[in-house]
């Protein structure tokens, strides 16, 4: 299994968490530092890497700078223990601001708004009492990044359901007797279409015909975010579910796509995933423990393989 | 009665014995043309969809994915005697996959040829995803497949059917999901040059 980082790491690098906290894997795999595995690069994670490239790479010049392509990651790829690759750690313990730091020092940048729909969105994930695997988490975040076009916000469907099968208006009577005309196009982070699938998730998550009433609450981020949870972990889409895909040992973050769609962008989908649960390790690592095992960054950033 | 009925006829009643010594259901009489002909005036019923996989037999896979109450089936009228049945698997989240047949009435035992839809730069698919939209062509449907929920990446195929294969006529193809501004008119997405 080849090791490698996407971009720099170290003094004046661009330091994008999980190439980070691979190369303080790495570091404290030969057994001459113990860093704290967290994603951030700081002082003694540049003191570190010069001292092995010193040490050990026999630079004459350490400058405690490594390049995608240069001699260090090289030597240190040499110190890859391959450890186990996969574990369905819970979210518990995980912390929400270090996760929207290390979201953002990975890709970009979020607006306010988007930012705040993240913010909301792991909060949900943090609480939700049935999210028992940290890659479902991932996979789940993986797929509103996707679906929403990176906005992690609920969305409405372009077109409204315009000349598609489902789009097609009814009027529904609520219990006051009170007539409404609803068009039930795709709503939510993952979404939610058809007349019967409104009615029945509304159902599921005790709203009783709530949703069906008023399809529009499927755009509350909350609600959204049960929508999601729940028709993910049930197959309430596809008819297939996460355990099927993520589950004890089997991590197939490619396949997983099926919850939701055919297989195109799957791969996108799943590099996505990968990224994110080491960022959400990260965040547990940092409040749990030093030393816990951290084999999704050593083995190959991605569970898939 | 004419002799396709007759045969039609024949099949429904073996194969309510069938079900009966099964223990499970018992199928009611059908008309494979009843069906077609409801389907075509929007007037599927649910109950039709089972009477109809006793003709086409799609598979196991197609049918267990299948959770929603309606028929879940479409034809599509090529002449008077030839039809697509596009058999409907799930419909995802804001999408379905579906399977399609040429079903052919016109001798007096029916013909059910599983169809291959071609794909641009890939290889032709039994399962296609996306929803069918209707077309202002003869004897063609559009498939609108989109990669993503936003709506902003995917392709935009116009299917002629009128041969014994179907073929893309038309495509409007938007592979980067990456782009911006996104697009989410597929009307706007670039059409591709088909050869």
């Amino acid at each position: 299994m080849s090791i490698s980082i996407s971009a720099s790491v170290g003094l004046g690098g661009r330091n994008k968490p999980t190439d980070v906290a691979l190369v303080q894997q790495l570091l404290n795999n030969t057994g001459d530092h113990k860093l704290t595995i967290d994603g951030l690069a700081g002082t003694k994670t540049y003191e570190a890497i010069k001292s092995f490239q010193k040490s050990v790479v026999k630079l004459f010049k350490p400058d405690s700078l490594i390049s995608p392509h240069g001699q260090t990651i090289k030597k240190l790829a040499s110190y890859n223990l391959n450890t186990s690759t996969t574990s369905s750690d819970s979210v518990l313990g995980m912390k929400a601001n270090k996760f929207l730091t290390l979201y953002q020092k990975e890709y970009s940048a979020l607006s306010k708004a988007n930012l705040t729909g993240l913010s909301h969105l792991i909060d949900f994930i943090i609480t939700d009492t049935e999210i028992t695997d940290i890659r479902w988490a991932a996979y789940m975040l993986a797929t509103t990044k996707h679906e929403t076009n990176h906005t992690m916000l609920p969305i409405e469907e372009y077109g409204k359901g315009g000349n598609r099968p489902y789009g097609k208006e009814i009027t529904v009577t609520d219990n006051n007797g009170k007539e409404h005309k609803n068009t039930y196009y795709g709503r939510g982070y993952v979404q939610l279409t058809w007349d019967y699938n409104y009615k029945s998730l509304s159902e599921k998550l005790k709203m009783g015909e709530d949703l069906y009433i008023y399809p529009d609450k499927v755009l509350d981020e909350k609600i959204a975010y049960q929508v999601m949870s729940y028709g993910m972990r049930h197959g309430s889409f596809t008819s297939r579910s996460l355990n099927k895909y993520i589950s004890g040992g089997q991590c197939d973050y490619i396949n997983a796509r099926k919850i939701i769609n055919g297989t195109d962008r799957a791969q996108k989908i799943a590099d996505y995933a990968v990224t994110i649960e080491i960022l959400l390790r990260l965040c547990r690592i940092a409040t749990h423990s030093k030393n816990e095992s951290f084999g999704c960054l050593t083995k190959s950033r991605a569970c898939v393989a | 009665m004419n002799l396709y009925s007759l045969i039609t006829s024949l099949i429904i009643k073996s194969t309510t014995i069938y079900f009966i010594l099964l223990g499970t259901a018992c199928a009611e009489p059908f008309n494979l043309q009843t069906i077609i002909n409801d389907s075509l005036i929007g007037k599927s019923q649910a109950s039709q969809r089972a009477q109809l996989r006793i003709i086409i037999n799609w598979p196991d896979s197609c049918e267990e994915t299948f959770t929603a109450p309606t028929a879940g089936f479409i034809f599509f009228k090529k002449s008077e005697t030839q039809h697509i049945a596009q058999i409907i698997c799930t419909y995802g989240s804001y999408q379905g996959m579906s399977l399609f047949y040429e079903v052919d009435t016109s001798a007096t035992i029916v013909t059910i040829k599983p169809l291959k839809l071609p794909v641009y730069n890939k290889s032709p698919v039994t399962e296609a995803w996306g929803n069918i939209l209707a077309s202002s062509t003869v004897n063609a449907f559009n498939i609108l497949n989109l990669y993503s929920g936003y709506g902003h990446c995917g392709s935009l195929t116009t299917y002629d059917l009128s041969g014994n294969t179907p073929k893309i006529i038309k495509l409007r193809l938007q592979d980067n999901c990456d782009k911006k501004p996104a697009i989410r008119d597929p009307e706007k997405w670039k059409e591709v040059e088909i050869h």
